[in-house]
């Protein structure tokens, strides 16, 4: 089984009667409830693993002891397997709520001790009754969960979403160089470790690239709410905290009953980059009522209560208008205006590059990496693009000069120019060659 | 038994020696929402507030007789009958409150303040859009009925139930004439759903000699006329800190609807593609459209530099048609500013609007504040009194003229609250308070925005199953242009 099952985790706000007020407003409250409860503990190391098998177990004990109701059935034990296997086919797809488990445990649980109450009329009765009101519950599951096959790609994608929520970058970056699905997830996760390290010129290559889609995941309409929330990492890292807040909002507005604590969570530390100590305080104070956020939301505004003036603002950028998913004129008035802008300069040298956009990319490397960022030298990748953008009528000399290539990059150059490219498979100009856009 | 007498006179003993906690005087009660220093309709529902980390509440009122309130927790809900009846005696009276609460073996009495009970009732009914601050997207919104004399809700609108479409601009007619609404539903087979008189219909506003379908706007006092905006709104990010989104026209202009005969018209001097008009509105007597408009430039590259003023066009009322010249009443641009949102008042002496430093919609503009437009004197001023550190747009007038209704983000800059305040006689106005919830922390746990607040008289006659219906089973009734 895995990681398996992994979903996205949602909030419940325990001690605030407003928002458990909002689950009785639908069908099948007590199972959203509780499910939801549940699965905002999935992130934590084999939570998911340990409740999911503990509520089947609960499910197989009871479709045994409705089964072992009815008089005629024997095996009991034995066919009580069939449901429960089914059950767990079924909550193998992420996209089905744990609410459907828990669901079915209680509506189970009911119906075989109905089933034994004493007395025929009774009996009928009650179980008449638990079918009227319960069976309109069970359809409503039908409207929240979408059942999709298992897939062996989409459980690899909430791994590493995991282990990098989870900080354990190293495992994201051992798993992206992996990519053993070609996943454009993955392959955004293993950019994001890099980046994090401050080598994403470094990196770049060495891993599976689906063109310039492994740097940001555009939000649009259509795209699964688990790339959403995922999309706020690399902006944020980035320092578009614009386009971040804009993805975590939607991440939010798409996901469950619209309240992901990661994404609540998101949007608080966006409010902090960008000093907006209201809105922070304003997020603080619901994570302050969930579960597993409560210690860091207490943290929080303990510190906004105590070091407010002290706090760092991080988005120091030029305001201009942005479209969003133009990643290019964001990042580039990012890299111009910003104090700390080395993280944004990479990753848009890098799109330049993903993108095959060698104009771009030299005009964006004079005007923002150049007698900023190459002092201590330039990263391989730089340097393999730059040489294929230099002027033929300028002095080759004067150019390597000027911009920092080392003796090794221009060898491999004509290396590679005499066809021996099986070396150079990590390299700028065998990406520039080979690669094609991503389907 | 002995035993048990012996746990009970413990018990009181302790009790009694956690009533001798320390006592202490303190300034004012940090209550949540904050109802200090308020005036407040007479027919307004209980104001349930709470006082963060109290173990107990003691609310002490002076008016004409003095009323006790009592809760066992941070929160104080004020029986329903009993708040009825304390402001049905004391309208027109300011009353003194004085709270205590008691945190763990403390008690803090805080500094009285006060509540001036006006015996201007307030529109009974509230309607508003709930929705998540998502920028462009929607995914779940409905708009909503409140019954201001009770915390009863009830959807008037509910877009998954309308094909995930975009539902917005509830609005009635001001005046005492037959209450007539109207509400755009976006979609397939959507239209402007016209309700009055317990009749609805679904226009399409859309005609082929006019920019689109219609908008921003109002309808007329007696119901019969519409003015709205055509527009072709686009949204787009800001990159700075606070600002978060810029909403602009590429292109506006402005149709006259005409409900009865179901025809569209416009006037070459609210069309066309050198300046931009939005946000129409009629004066009380009907006899004037008040508008924004601005010279057209390319956006968004110009977006910061579009400066909306505040224009008006005669209407006649016996013919349908809109005047040959327009006025000029309030300069913005060269204040360097920009105005949105005008709204007459009922009484005809006023125009309440937003203004903001630039551009057409101001409610992500954390500068937009209320500023009120005095017609006879031509003052024009900031509603010092009511504007909060935010976001301050989208308000309204109630049917009296004595109390008006906004969206304010005062608290935490995104998400939207309804706010009211008091308009006197003299035009002053009273210090704001928000809508008050059975459950007076609801604010903050929600994350939906109330958008485009609206007061009105009698409930909607529909709801969200009527409106689902109306949308899937009804054809549009197509509007026809009229020169």
């Amino acid at each position: 089984m895995g990681d398996l099952p992994v979903r996205l985790p949602v909030p419940s706000c325990l001690s605030d009667a407003s928002w458990l007020a909002t689950y009785f407003t639908k069908a099948a409250p007590f199972s959203f409830l509780l499910g939801d409860w549940l699965t905002q503990f999935f992130p934590l190391p084999g939570v998911a693993a340990v409740v999911t098998v503990l509520l089947l177990v609960l499910a197989w004990a009871g479709f045994r002891f409705l089964l072992d109701a009815m008089p005629t059935v024997r095996h009991a034990a034995l066919w009580a397997l069939l449901p429960t296997a089914l059950l767990a086919f079924l909550i193998l797809s992420p996209e089905v709520p744990l609410a459907v488990l828990v669901g079915t445990c209680l509506f189970v649980w009911l119906f075989a001790w109905a089933f034994r109450i004493p007395g025929r009329l009774l009996r009928y009765v009650v179980v008449v009754l638990l079918a009227v009101l319960l069976v309109p519950s069970a359809r409503s599951f039908n409207s929240t969960a979408r059942m999709e096959k298992p897939s062996r790609e989409r459980e690899y994608d909430y791994r590493i979403h995991f282990k990098a929520d989870a900080g354990r970058w190293d495992t994201v970056e051992k798993m992206g160089r992996r990519n053993p699905y070609e996943s454009l997830v993955t392959a955004y996760y293993y950019n994001l470790s890099q980046a994090r390290a401050g080598r994403l010129p470094d990196g770049l290559l060495k891993a599976y690239q689906p063109t310039w889609h492994g740097l940001f995941i555009p939000v649009k309409p259509g795209v699964e709410d688990f790339k959403l929330m995922a999309s706020t990492d690399a902006l944020y890292l980035a320092g578009d905290y614009a386009q971040a807040q804009h993805s975590a909002m939607l991440g939010m507005t798409f996901s469950p009953r619209q309240r992901s604590a990661a994404m609540i969570r998101q949007l608080a530390d966006i409010a902090f980059a960008n000093g907006d100590y209201d809105t922070a305080r304003r997020y603080l104070t619901m994570l302050s009522k969930t579960a597993l956020y409560r210690k860091w939301a207490l943290e929080g505004l303990q510190l906004l209560d105590t070091e407010a003036d002290r706090l760092t603002v991080k988005n120091d950028c030029r305001d201009i208008l942005v479209q969003h998913n133009d990643y290019r004129t964001a990042l580039a008035n990012i890299a111009a205006t910003a104090s700390d802008a080395k993280t944004a300069t990479d990753y848009l040298l890098c799109l330049d590059l993903l993108d095959k956009d060698l104009a771009h990319f030299r005009q964006d490397y004079d005007a923002l990496y150049k007698g900023r960022y190459d002092a201590v030298g330039v990263p391989v990748l730089y340097q393999e693009a730059l040489l294929m953008t230099f002027d033929e009528n300028t002095s080759p000399a004067a150019q390597l000069t000027e911009y920092g290539i080392v003796r090794a990059t221009l060898d491999n150059c004509a290396e590679f120019l005499k066809g021996n490219e099986k070396p150079f498979r990590t390299s700028y100009w065998f990406y520039h060659k080979y690669a094609q856009p991503a389907q | 038994m002995k035993r048990w007498l012996t746990y009970s006179v413990w018990i009181l003993i302790l009790a009694a020696c956690a009533r001798d906690g320390a006592f202490r005087e303190a300034g004012t009660p940090p209550m949540l929402p904050d109802y200090t220093d308020i005036t407040l309709p007479v027919n307004i529902a209980p104001l349930n507030f709470e006082l963060e980390g109290a173990d107990a509440l003691r609310l002490e009122i002076e008016g004409s007789r003095p009323y006790r309130f009592k809760a066992g927790g941070a929160q104080l809900r004020f029986p329903m009958k009993k708040w009825k009846e304390m402001l049905r005696e004391e309208a027109g009276n300011t009353l003194q409150l004085t709270l205590t609460a008691r945190f763990g073996r403390e008690y803090r009495r805080y500094a009285p303040f006060t509540w001036t009970i006006s015996p201007d009732s307030i529109d009974r009914y509230l309607s508003y859009r709930l929705i998540e601050p998502a920028y462009e997207v929607w995914n779940v919104l409905s708009i909503e009925e409140r019954d201001l004399e009770s915390f009863k809700t009830r959807l008037l609108a509910d877009n998954t139930t309308v094909e995930s479409t975009c539902i917005n601009c509830h609005t009635a007619n001001r005046g005492e004439g037959i209450q007539t609404s109207f509400m755009h539903v976006r979609g397939a087979k959507g239209g402007t759903l016209y309700s009055r008189d317990g009749q609805m219909r679904k226009l399409n506003t859309a005609t082929d000699s006019t920019a689109g379908a219609a908008v921003y706007g109002e309808i007329s006092a007696d119901g019969r006329y519409g003015i709205f905006t055509t527009a072709d709104i686009r949204p787009i990010l800001h990159s700075g800190r606070f600002d978060k989104l810029e909403v602009f026209d590429a292109s506006s202009d402005l149709i006259l609807l005409d409900f009865e005969q179901g025809t569209v018209t416009d006037s070459p001097l609210v069309k066309g593609p050198a300046f931009q008009e939005t946000f129409p509105c009629w004066s009380a007597d009907g006899k004037t459209v008040y508008f924004c408009r601005a010279a057209a430039h390319p956006q968004p590259d110009s977006t910061f530099d579009m400066h909306y003023d505040l224009y008006s066009v005669a209407f006649d009322p016996a013919t349908g048609r809109l005047g040959d010249t327009l006025t000029l009443v309030v300069d913005a641009a060269s204040r360097g500013k920009s105005i949105s949102f005008p709204k007459c008042s009922p009484d005809g002496r006023y125009i309440l609007m937003t203004v903001a430093d630039y551009g057409t919609f101001p409610i992500w503009h954390s500068e937009t504040d209320l500023w009120l437009y005095e017609i006879a004197s031509g003052a024009l001023f900031p509603l010092e009194a009511v504007n909060g550190k935010y976001s301050d747009s989208y308000h309204c007038w109630s049917s009296s003229g004595r109390w008006i209704c906004w969206a304010s983000k005062r608290d935490d800059r995104l998400y939207g609250k309804p706010y009211f305040a008091h308009v006197g006689a003299d035009g002053t106005v009273s210090k704001p308070f928000v809508l008050p919830q059975r459950d007076p922390g609801r604010y903050l746990v929600t994350l939906k925005s109330y958008n485009i607040p609206e007061l009105y008289r009698f409930p909607e006659s529909y709801d969200a199953a009527y409106v689902s219906r109306f949308y899937t089973e009804m054809e549009a009734e197509k509007m026809s242009y009229t020169k």
